[in-house]
């Protein structure tokens, strides 16, 4: 993360020159080139974004995916907020694998359910699920109760029964825990869904790259990307917004 | 039985390491009369005595090994244990920090009493706060208007004014004397502090560590209108002594507080 204002100038001056570079290469020294899209037919491609590639439709797909999901997948969990054995050595060895090394296992899983159920919505929905489910598991297995066992204890002496220390308690410190671990892994869900989008080649962002992909269209492969990147960087944004709204007190 | 509380040869080991089994507590012996009026008894002992696991068992969330634990007819089902660490949800208002508990365990309490325990604990007009950002002070009355909801007999404070200024400390006793009598209260205290436990409590126990175990009983019939004009009284001069040698007689022990 940028805290540091100078940092975030840094960052902002370098992609202004990484931009003018490419704004003074594409459009005025390599003008000819074939290979390298130019800002002029990136802007346009845009516009076949919206009319040739049904890009809204596309978009509404993964995002409602994304966020249903985990709407989804965070209340079976609650619904079923299990007592977990987190001493397992295995888990243990799970929790240290960073979310970047995930992807992969996450694909291969993406992949089986599209060999086995092929395409559609609801398996993208499914999928989504499970991948959400897995993020909350790794924070609910992370999440040291050690931090909150004097509030157990003043419970319990109140006469207040386990079900409810969990699922009025230890839940509820959970809540931003999870909340802001599905915001850091942001960027993983939406990659993971991609990838899957790209495979299961129905509907999606995902679907629409691959198209990009097999027309050799490079300048609406990376309208996406940046668009991707804006929507990723406001649903991150948004999240934190929700995150300080609800959890004000964490 | 005649008394609140009685406990004969205590015994508890707990796993401080998976394969290492200790002694924590070792024959305690603790009894706290039954009395008309409120009454606070103190349990002084040295950091990781293991006063707190002595009050876990006391208030029932705890299991002990050996010995013998009574109360009186009157005992009340629910013990409230304050922790050290005053544990107040931070997502509820004061009103509803109170409100929580008694609903989780589908009980009921009148607006009157909920008011009445509200201005005891010192928290009129602050029953629409948060808790998270005031002092510990602030959350301890919660904890105590929260305990005080369930019609208690006996509260257990496990050394919860420790991180307390002065002049909060000195706030909390009042409001700790005034709500003890008030609501014939007995109050069971463990603390490090000898001040804060000659100062409030009827009654002293002193705890060695390594293994815990009861080594000297302390009634104080003295009364005092404020910590600083006990702290120059002969009395406390004596108590004081008193405690240190015990204290000093035994091997193990860690420092106790006596400042004011």
């Amino acid at each position: 993360m940028l805290n540091n204002p100078n940092k975030i100038k840094t960052s902002i001056l370098v992609s202004i020159t990484l931009i003018l570079i490419w704004i003074l290469l594409t459009e005025i020294v390599f003008s000819g080139n074939q290979v390298f899209p130019s800002p002029s037919l990136i802007l346009l491609a845009y516009f076949d974004l919206f009319t040739s590639y049904n890009f809204l439709i596309h978009l509404v797909s993964s995002i409602s995916v994304i966020y249903l999901s985990f709407i989804i997948s965070f209340a079976i969990i609650r619904l079923k907020f299990p007592l977990i054995n987190s001493r397992s050595i295995f888990i243990k060895y799970l929790l240290q694998i960073p979310s970047f090394f995930l992807i992969v296992p996450g694909i291969l899983i993406g992949v089986l359910l599209i060999y086995w159920f092929g395409d559609g919505f609801l398996i993208k929905l499914i999928y989504g699920v499970f991948i959400n489910a897995v993020v909350i598991y790794q924070t609910i297995l992370k999440y040291d109760k050690s931090e909150i066992k004097n509030y157990i204890f003043s419970a319990k002496s109140l006469g207040v029964s386990d079900r409810i220390v969990r699922r009025k308690i230890i839940w509820k410190f959970l809540e931003p825990k999870i909340f802001c671990d599905i915001i850091d892994k942001h960027g993983y869900l939406w990659s993971t869904l991609i990838a899957f989008e790209f495979i299961q080649n129905s509907n999606g962002i995902g679907s629409m790259m691959r198209k990009a992909l097999e027309f050799h269209d490079l300048s609406i492969l990376i309208a996406l990307i940046i668009l991707i990147a804006l929507i990723v960087l406001c649903g991150e944004k948004l999240l934190r917004l929700i995150n300080d709204k609800y959890f004000f007190w964490n | 039985m005649t008394n609140l509380v009685e406990i004969n040869n205590l015994n508890k080991s707990l796993f401080l390491d998976p394969r290492v089994k200790k002694t924590v507590l070792k024959d305690i012996s603790i009894t706290i009369p039954l009395s008309e009026k409120g009454n606070i008894t103190s349990i002084i002992a040295p950091l990781g005595a293991g006063k707190t696991t002595l009050l876990k068992i006391i208030s029932g969330i705890e299991k002990y090994e050996s010995g013998t634990m009574g109360f009186s007819n009157n005992n009340p089902s629910v013990k409230p244990l304050i922790t050290e660490t005053i544990s107040v949800l931070p997502w509820l208002t004061v009103k509803k920090n109170i409100m929580f508990f008694i609903k989780s365990i589908k009980d009921k309490i009148s607006d009157e009493k909920l008011r009445n325990i509200i201005d005891d604990v010192g928290l009129t007009n602050y029953e629409d706060f948060y808790p998270q950002n005031e002092n510990t002070g602030f959350q301890f009355r919660i904890a105590l208007a929260r305990s005080l909801a369930f019609n208690p007999k006996i509260i257990l404070i496990d050394d919860s004014f420790k991180n307390l200024d002065l002049d909060t400390r000195n706030e909390i006793y009042a409001t700790l004397i005034k709500v003890v009598d008030k609501y014939c209260l007995e109050i069971i205290l463990a603390t490090t502090n000898l001040i804060e436990a000659v100062y409030l409590s009827d009654q002293i126990f002193l705890m060695s560590k390594n293994p815990a175990t009861i080594i000297f009983e302390l009634k104080n019939q003295n009364k005092y209108d404020d910590i600083q004009t006990m702290v120059n009284s002969d009395s406390f001069r004596l108590i004081s002594q008193q405690v240190q040698s015990k204290f000093q007689d035994n091997s193990g022990i860690a420092v106790i507080h006596y400042s004011v």
